[in-house]
């Protein structure tokens, strides 16, 4: 009961959190002595597509096998569309989509045929059922494929079908654990466009797992990194890049002309916040703290110089990562 | 209401699959051949006494339908876990319980369904060889073999599915069982009665005071599900290769119509109850095992 309160007392922000997690801990071993995820919370809001990316062995599984109740956690609380992960499992089950890494169908039926024995698990109306399986096969692109054996598709068609599978109970919340990794660059691309799809137009959240930040940097609404079990940031990428900016500094790329680079170099290395100034490719790249901009400009100014370029140089989420896992 | 529902899904799924599966067609065909040539034989020499060499049709199942038992049992969570189908069909909303129900509710329907097929194919081809015909008696008397044939086979699926559990994939998982299909139905006879000498120092084939020996070998003979159901069929201790024994019941089998069926149970009961606890014992088993097994590790 306790727990219940912790949970909605994060609910009365005003915003409507589909999925929220408060200390969740997971922890193997004979001792618990492996801590796999620990004391992680976050939130997700309803309709977002939320981002959750680690290296291997980050625990990002982990906690997806946690919020759909294939793990019972070892302390903290979570709740799933309302319904709790660890009390109410079937209930979370029918409301939430999963495909998971590695997925496996039976090969030996038909997309549609899979299909159908997934819907009767949730005992969808025959007439209903049948439509869905058009439909949702017609949405991921396999319309063609749908009376042929799974065994036969490829990589990309079964990630696709992965998705369709997902859908079959029209879930609110959907978990995304790699979705288009082993898919070559357009089967990877449609799959994207899916899940934007699903998002824009069916109001359906998404959790995803990826490993590829160029993905979750053109699909995701937020990003929490987490890794050793721990979460690092969370927030947009713009978020993001500003925590590793204000962590970190900036680097600012300078095309300058009337003086020679070398004493511009040599001036802006006296500005306390200018931490270093390199010649590259004819241009100045200077790390700096943030804020730095005007003092920089400045400088230039009084050795007599004139600043034709002066850009942030903009981390992207690659980099980002990278920067939060290092610090 | 809704477990129990689901439960229904997955059975009917397996089933589909078992009766589709080319293993198994491949099987039940050779099968059949054999029980179907071995009957004809039989129905052409028992000059409407058709039941007097029916032994010999029930050691056919006994040694040979055992692995029809082991083919619907042997890869039914192995297969899943391979494949990664049970990561998928985990994310459903059903309880571990419901999947395994359903596989072996799924395995016992077609397991049912061999039985019913054998038994008619045996009982026809007999009765059109001999020109016999079928009193309500012998029809009571078939329908107990089929129900005493499908416990003995129910053992088997039932260690198949065991196995499926704890191996690490349906290759190992065959092989085991192959392995326990020829100890228990192949060569039974001949490792209790080696295994009898080794522990009196009593030569099998020497008859005089062979009582101990006789006894240690009735004992051990105790552990084979064929025992139990060759005693009920037949009254013949063992069906398998190279046994002896001295345990010799009144009643010859459930087609010794010399004796009533009260009878029959009163000198058998305990054989037919130890043909129903062992495959419900094994069921638990699979279960219980199931239940507490990391299913998840290969998940991500």
């Amino acid at each position: 009961m306790e727990n219940s309160q912790d949970i909605s007392g994060g609910s009365k922000t005003g915003n409507e959190n589909i999925l929220e997690i408060r200390n969740l801990t997971k922890q193997f071993g004979k001792q618990g002595e492996i801590v796999a995820v620990d004391s992680l919370s976050l939130d997700v809001k309803k309709g977002e597509v939320f981002g959750f990316v680690g290296p291997n062995g980050a625990g990002k599984t982990t906690t997806m096998k946690m919020l759909i109740g294939l793990l019972e956690p070892t302390g903290g609380i979570g709740k799933v569309a309302g319904f709790d992960i660890v009390r109410e499992i079937i209930n979370i089950r029918k409301v939430t989509g999963v495909l998971p890494e590695p997925a496996g169908f039976y090969d030996n039926l038909t997309a549609r045929q899979n299909l159908r024995f997934y819907a009767k698990l949730y005992n969808i109306e025959a007439g209903i059922r049948e439509k869905r399986i058009v439909e949702l096969l017609d949405m991921v692109g396999l319309n063609g494929a749908i009376d042929q054996k799974i065994g036969g598709f490829s990589t990309g068609m079964r990630k696709r079908f992965g998705l369709a599978q997902a859908l079959i109970n029209e879930p609110e919340i959907l978990f995304l654990d790699e979705p288009t990794s082993g898919i070559d660059p357009k089967g990877a691309q449609m799959m994207r466009g899916l899940i934007k799809q699903l998002s824009r137009e069916n109001d359906v959240t998404v959790f995803l797992s990826s490993h590829s930040m160029s993905e979750v940097e053109e699909i995701c609404n937020r990003i929490a990194v987490i890794e050793k079990g721990k979460l690092l940031a969370v927030g947009t990428v713009e978020e993001l890049q500003d925590m590793v900016r204000e962590k970190e500094g900036v680097q600012y790329i300078l095309e300058i002309s009337d003086i020679s680079l070398q004493d511009a170099v040599e001036k802006l290395s006296e500005i306390d916040g200018v931490f270093e100034t390199r010649i590259r490719d004819g241009v100045l790249h200077v790390h700096a703290d943030t804020g730095m901009r005007f003092e920089i400009a400045k400088s230039i100014k009084l050795l007599g110089g004139t600043v034709s370029r002066f850009e942030e140089d903009r981390m992207d989420l690659q980099k980002v990562f990278l920067k939060l896992i290092e610090s | 209401m809704e477990t129990n529902r689901n439960v229904f899904v997955i059975a009917q799924k397996e089933f589909a699959d078992n009766v589709g599966s080319s293993k198994f067609i491949m099987l039940m065909l050779a099968f059949t051949v054999v029980v179907f040539s071995k009957s004809y034989l039989l129905g052409i020499q028992a000059e409407y006494d058709i039941f007097s060499r029916f032994v010999d049709v029930a050691q056919i199942i006994a040694l040979f339908l055992p692995f029809i038992g082991i083919t619907l049992g042997f890869d039914a969570m192995s297969k899943e876990r391979e494949s990664g189908s049970l990561n998928v069909l985990l994310t459903h909303p059903l309880y571990r319980d419901t999947i395994i129900a359903g596989k072996t509710l799924g395995a016992m329907i077609t397991l049912a369904l061999v039985v019913f097929v054998s038994i008619i194919a045996v009982v026809g081809t007999m009765l059109v060889t001999s020109g016999a015909e079928l009193s309500s008696l012998m029809l009571n008397r078939f329908l107990i073999f089929a129900i005493l044939t499908y416990l003995y086979l129910s053992i088997f699926m039932a260690i198949g599915i065991l196995s499926s559990i704890v191996t690490k994939n349906a290759r190992n998982s065959l092989i085991y069982n192959i392995a326990v299909w020829l100890v228990l139905c192949i060569a039974f006879g001949m490792i209790f009665t080696t295994t009898a000498s080794i522990i009196t120092g009593h030569k099998p084939l020497d008859l005089d005071d062979n009582d101990h020996f006789l006894e240690v070998n009735a004992d051990i003979q105790k552990l084979s599900p064929g025992h139990h159901y060759a005693m009920t069929v037949s009254g013949l201790p063992d069906l398998s290769w190279l046994g002896i024994s001295s345990e010799r019941p009144n009643v010859r089998g459930i087609f010794d119509t010399e004796y009533t069926l009260e009878q029959w149970w009163g000198e058998l009961w305990i054989n037919v109850l130890v043909l129903f606890i062992t495959p419900v014992f094994l069921l638990i088993m699979a279960f219980l095992t199931f239940l507490r097994q990391d299913i998840t590790k290969n998940m991500g």
